[in-house]
């Protein structure tokens, strides 16, 4: 039986890279493969759905093929680059560095050498997927050949479990909510997100709350500067909720009213996806992947105009008319993603024209 | 261009903009110049990107910190001294580092001459090919 393995720095709940390696598994099992996750290091409760890296020595074979998951630098580089198996990385784009300037020199410095560490990488991969043509071109830029665009696989029953009731019963006031899913990064620009509720709030709708669901984990000095920056605007209702559980995630999209995306640098970016899933109306800024992403769906922003921003989302919320012919193109573009027969077919192609 | 694009029918979203441009019009005139206000209050809080960052390695970087980890006392100033073994085994640790760090520094020198003078042989390599070929056609 031909062995398919896949390889993560770490597998992560409620990560949208975590959930596909998953997906992927499932759907290689089912077609017949052997295959396991291998990882430098597992979340917490999922010691049991992957093992540590070093004992896939055992089961290393010219036959197999090694699939590297790639959105940070990591000693599993090194490790697949030397392995005999047939090798193919899906890239899942590695933020420039730049972003981190300022707010986080252990980050910068990961983001560069994971950068250099994709570059030279370039040489020993069998094939590469990504989930985007943004994705794509970034790969083609450092040497990378045979690179195919194959979207991420999404389980859309994680979006069906039971929504946590705290945040529903405490946050369906009659108030809007509007939410930004991702996590708390310079390149993801809360910042904005949370100049443009200042004019919402203070100038639109004083009934207003804000969420920013996601963890700061990875640039905490990043979160200290939005918290200073809603206590300078004089803000109120401006909810950090940190990590949270998948119950509570689908509580908060299920509370909101507009889902506001102005990030800068996004490789695919999955709560778009969640959002048309909960049919949130989307405004979104058109940077990286995400108006490939989009496709046509929810409202793209050229100009950050936050005063612009603010009022087309009282528009979406006000405007019956606006609101339901959004939303018809987000629930036109979701049946894309969620043809999932579709998805699972073109990359398992891909894949089991390497083991042939 | 428009600042919004949506697959909607163009003259709503037209009607869509105007509206929005109407409304920044009459918020202007009501409440005067908000972005100066917000901007004050704002202040150099989002210059934070520029900040200067030193051109190394991440490995020069970790070698770094853990430098830092170990730093001599200043006893003059009036920091306390560490016992003998502490004291040996920091000066140890940073020269291992700091040897650590010229030696990645050389290697990484090392290298950088080495993709130089690649890409130059390589270069000549095209040349002469292209030479070759081009006299091929000739005769």
């Amino acid at each position: 039986m031909t062995q398919v393995h896949q390889f993560l720095p770490v597998l992560d709940r409620g990560d949208a890279i975590g959930n596909h390696v998953i997906a992927l598994r499932k759907l290689l099992r089912r077609n017949g493969f052997a295959s396991d996750i291998y990882v430098w290091r597992a979340g917490k409760g999922l010691k049991r759905e992957c093992l540590p890296y070093r004992k896939h020595r055992a089961v290393s074979s010219p036959g197999n093929v090694a699939v590297l998951h790639f959105s940070i630098g990591s000693p599993l580089s090194g490790y697949v680059r030397r392995l005999p198996d047939k090798k193919v990385m899906v890239y899942h784009n590695v933020t420039p560095k730049e972003y981190f300037m300022g707010v986080s020199e252990h980050v910068y410095y990961i983001a560069k050498s994971g950068r250099k560490e994709l570059a030279s990488l370039a040489e020993c991969m069998d094939l590469c997927l990504c989930d985007s043509e943004f994705n794509r071109k970034d790969l083609l830029e450092l040497g990378h050949k045979n690179v195919h665009v194959v979207p991420l696989l999404m389980d859309f029953s994680l979006l069906d479990v039971q929504p946590d009731s705290k945040v529903q019963n405490r946050y369906s006031d009659g108030w809007k909510n509007i939410l930004f899913v991702g996590r708390i990064a310079p390149n993801k620009k809360q910042e904005d997100v949370i100049r443009l509720f200042y004019y919402y709030k203070r100038f639109i709708n004083s009934r207003s709350r804000l969420f920013l669901v996601g963890t700061p984990r990875q640039t905490p000095r990043y979160q200290v500067i939005l918290q200073d920056l809603v206590r300078r605007l004089g803000l109120q209702d401006v909810i950090f909720t940190g990590s949270v559980t998948q119950s509570d995630l689908v509580a908060y999209y299920k509370v909101a009213d507009a889902f506001v995306c102005l990030s800068e640098h996004e490789g695919f970016g999955v709560p778009l996806i969640e959002a048309m899933h909960f049919r949130v109306p989307i405004i979104a800024f058109d940077a990286g992947a995400i108006g490939e992403t989009l496709g046509g769906a929810g409202v793209l922003v050229r100009e950050k105009n936050h005063m612009a921003v603010a009022e087309m989302i009282d528009l979406l919320l006000n405007d019956e008319d606006l609101r339901s012919r959004i939303l018809e193109t987000q629930d036109e573009r979701l049946r894309y993603f969620k043809n999932t027969e579709e998805m699972e077919a073109r990359l398992l192609k891909e894949i089991t024209a390497l083991t042939n | 261009m428009s600042m919004f694009e949506a697959k909607i029918p163009r003259e709503k979203l037209a009607a869509v903009e105007r509206e929005i441009e109407r409304r920044i019009e009459a918020k202007k005139k009501k409440f005067g110049d908000v972005q100066a206000t917000e901007k004050e209050a704002i202040g150099d809080l989002l210059d934070y990107g520029r900040a200067a960052v030193d051109d190394i390695s991440h490995d020069h970087y970790i070698a770094r910190k853990f430098v830092k980890m170990f730093p001599e006392r200043d006893v003059a100033a009036g920091e306390a001294m560490p016992s003998l073994p502490v004291r040996f085994y920091h000066k140890v640790v940073r020269r291992l580092l700091r040897q650590q760090i010229v030696f990645n520094e050389s290697v990484l020198g090392f290298l950088e001459e080495t993709e130089q003078r690649v890409s130059e042989l390589e270069r000549r390599l095209k040349d002469l090919e292209a030479g070759s070929s081009r006299s091929g056609r000739s005769s």
